[in-house]
């Protein structure tokens, strides 16, 4: 380092003395003489050529810079053979990890505090796509009910009970608990009453459904243990599933249960649009001719326009819910049925009233799917719904033309004329 | 009628065990994004159900909003297929509110209400996922809603329907605190002190609304000074722990004031909170 800044500086460093006079003469040639310069200036590079091979040739000089020049040498090879060694372990880092992945994998998530799952260590439950939570509250408050009704009905018959071992024990198990038996008999729709009052509040959520699995049936008696069979197998998710699985049932008792049932839990069904259970409306109108309370609820379903249950049965059809003839005639009967045997006859009085009304003012035309004309009734609350839409029917032929049908019809003709004849 | 009958009949294959694995072992290691993309692929009737509880679960752990929103609708919402505890609600709840999912929280609490409506002893997390319904109705309606209709909303779904004993902090709405800056004096002056429509049953809820416009930066020292002691002095059994401590810390650096506004508060004996006591303390030690 000594030797460049003297070489840079002054000039030669290891022959100072003799060089500095002639240092001082080129100074005096370069600057003092200026005109004569011009020539000699062109041999300027020659010249310092010369002065570099001059600096070479002096024998300190050599070794200075053979030194450099080892030393940088030096430095390549050894940064080269580094870079070379760099590159044969990334190598062999490389084939390595595209041996295993897995070990690798290890070793990097080793640090990490996060445990790493594998999937071979997953050990696996039964494979059960879940069920619908509202199908699930049904079966669950359904065989609940069912199971009760059984229970209850054979802990008081006084005969003999059929069944096997099982379930007379735990017949005997209750029994010791009732202190004496009033009567052997309960109304079903007694029995409703009392069991709704007593477990109702069980199934006012839907909490428990999720945990709710089908007990074992087998030692149950054996129209339970049908009943259990279809209420397992059935997926009781819309209302036509309920449909279905009601009209498996064979006892009438229990048909009547059912009845009382649906009507409390009408809202864990979904009403698809894809089938029309209007029928099954008309049905349960007819098939509780014997038992009044229930059967103003249905019909509340037709004449009451804040009952929430009316989408299960009547389907909209272009934006208006409507009933059949059929479906009216039913209701009315019932009505007038209910009326003729009623204490408190104002009540009916006034749904015949309101029905013959309806019939009166929103019976409109449509087309059946055979394709021929027949009459249909809107249901009331359709009226502040319907403000910005077209009323079905809308002009006098039309009604006239449902008026004609209706008087053609010889069921409600006569359901019309007895209500003249009506005791008020 | 055919086609469609093979394309939407039940299906009775299940998925295979290893594709199961696969899904569970991917949940446990949060690769979400990916797990989502394939489970979007496989049809819903055939996931099992311990899957999807701990997809959700796991989801609103580590809030993969999109694997919430995905897994609330088309299961608890769509399929109806997945019952979700209190706590996950609350936690779906918050994943919902911070993910700008606006209709989620009207929805929880819908899931509550069918659920768990008459259960006891779960009032904690009811009154949990209402705060989110409201504060989630005063972040997604913005500025576009005045805060007198946001008030109302909490008037009505919290103050009506939550125990008269529940507590109702200040800190915890802090979308309703933000909405309340679009309110002007008279309208806060007004429901402070005059009669609204909806009567008020919580004694925390008034107390509330007083420190919504104590917090706001854009109202003056004085406004707020004078709305809380015209207010101490027509509600005085009410609790003034969070309005002392938010007048005293923004009257940090304002000696005059808040040396007054302790007078005031000797004078009436009310109860200075340490947390208040700490910005008295430290604003005038920093002037003297």
């Amino acid at each position: 380092m000594y030797c460049f800044r003297q070489y840079f500086t002054r000039g030669f460093p290891f022959t100072w003395p003799k060089r500095h006079s002639r240092g001082i003469k080129l100074s005096q040639r370069y600057y003092g003489r200026s005109p004569r310069c011009k020539g000699r200036l062109t041999l300027r590079p020659m010249g310092t050529g010369m002065t570099l091979w001059r600096y070479f040739n002096a024998p300190g000089n050599v070794m200075f810079v053979t030194t450099n020049v080892v030393t940088l040498l030096g430095i390549m090879s050894y940064t080269t053979i580094q870079n070379m060694a760099r590159e044969q372990a990334m190598q062999e880092y490389l084939e390595h990890k595209s041996f295993g992945d897995d070990t690798v994998d290890i070793e990097l998530t080793q640090g990490s505090p996060r445990k790493r799952y594998r999937k071979e260590n997953i050990k696996l439950s039964k494979n059960q796509p879940p069920s619908n939570c509202y199908a699930q509250h049904a079966k669950m408050s359904l065989f609940h009910l069912l199971y009760s009704f059984y229970i209850c009905r054979d802990v008081a018959s006084e005969n003999e009970v059929r069944g096997s071992s099982e379930w007379k024990e735990e017949l005997d198990d209750l029994q010791d608990e009732v202190p004496e038996r009033h009567s052997s008999h309960i109304s079903t729709r007694m029995f409703y009453h009392l069991w709704r009052s007593e477990f109702g509040q069980i199934f006012d959520n839907l909490s428990r459904s999720q945990q709710f699995h089908m007990p074992n049936w087998k030692h149950y008696p054996g129209s339970l243990q049908v009943v259990c069979q279809s209420l397992y197998d059935s997926e009781l998710r819309t209302v036509a599933d309920f449909i279905k699985f009601y009209k498996g049932v064979k006892q009438g008792t229990l048909k009547e249960l059912l009845r009382a049932w649906f009507y409390d839990n009408m809202q864990l069904f979904q009403s698809t649009s894809d089938n029309d259970n209007e029928y099954f409306y008309r049905y349960l109108v007819q098939a509780c001719e014997n038992d009044e309370p229930l059967f103003n609820q249905y019909a509340s379903i037709m004449l009451n326009p804040s009952n929430p249950r009316r989408r299960a049965f009547f389907n909209r059809r272009n934006q208006y819910s409507s009933a059949s003839l059929e479906t009216f005639v039913e209701v009315l009967k019932g009505n007038l049925r209910a009326a003729a045997g009623a204490v408190e006859k104002s009540y009916y009085h006034e749904s015949i009233l309101n029905l013959v009304s309806m019939l009166r003012t929103s019976c409109f035309l449509a087309q059946n799917s055979n394709g021929s004309h027949e009459v249909r009734i809107l249901l009331p609350g359709n009226m502040n719904v319907c403000d910005s839409l077209p009323y079905p029917h809308t002009s006098s032929a039309d009604r006239f033309a449902c008026y004609k049908l209706v008087s053609e019809n010889a069921e409600v003709m006569a359901v019309l004329g007895a209500i003249s004849k009506l005791p008020s | 009628m055919k086609k469609s009958l093979v394309l939407y009949g039940p299906s009775k294959e299940l998925l295979s065990a290893d594709i199961r694995r696969g899904l569970f072992a991917r949940c446990l290691n949060l690769e979400f994004d990916s797990l989502l993309n394939d489970v979007r692929k496989l049809p819903l009737d055939r996931l099992e159900e311990s899957f999807l509880h701990l997809f959700l679960a796991k989801s609103v752990q580590h809030a993969h909003v999109p694997s919430v929103d995905y897994l609330w609708y088309r299961f608890v919402m769509g399929r109806k297929v997945l019952m979700v505890k209190p706590r996950l609600l609350c936690g779906i709840g918050a994943v919902a509110l911070h993910g700008s999912k606006p209709f989620i929280p009207r929805q929880l609490c819908m899931h509550f209400e069918k659920f768990y409506g008459e259960s006891d002893g779960l009032a904690q997390y009811h009154e949990e996922l209402l705060r989110i319904k409201v504060e989630s109705f005063a972040k997604s309606a913005g500025s576009s809603i005045s805060f007198r209709e946001k008030w109302k909303v909490f008037l009505e779904d919290i103050d009506r329907n939550v125990d008269e004993t529940c507590v109702f902090r200040v800190r915890d709405f802090p979308y309703l605190a933000e909405s309340a800056a679009n309110a002007d004096r008279d309208l806060l002056a007004q429901l402070l002190f005059e009669e609204n429509k909806i009567a008020i049953k919580n004694r925390w809820t008034l107390p509330l609304l007083l420190n919504l416009a104590l917090l706001q930066p854009r109202l003056d020292a004085d406004f707020k000074i004078r709305i809380f002691s015209t207010f101490y002095e027509t509600h005085k059994s009410l609790d003034y722990t969070d309005s002392v401590c938010i007048l005293f810390q923004t009257l940090r650096d304002d000696v005059y004031r808040s040396t007054k506004l302790m007078q005031f508060l000797t004078e009436r004996r009310i109860s200075l909170p340490p947390l208040a006591a700490k910005y008295f303390m430290s604003g005038s030690s920093k002037h003297s």
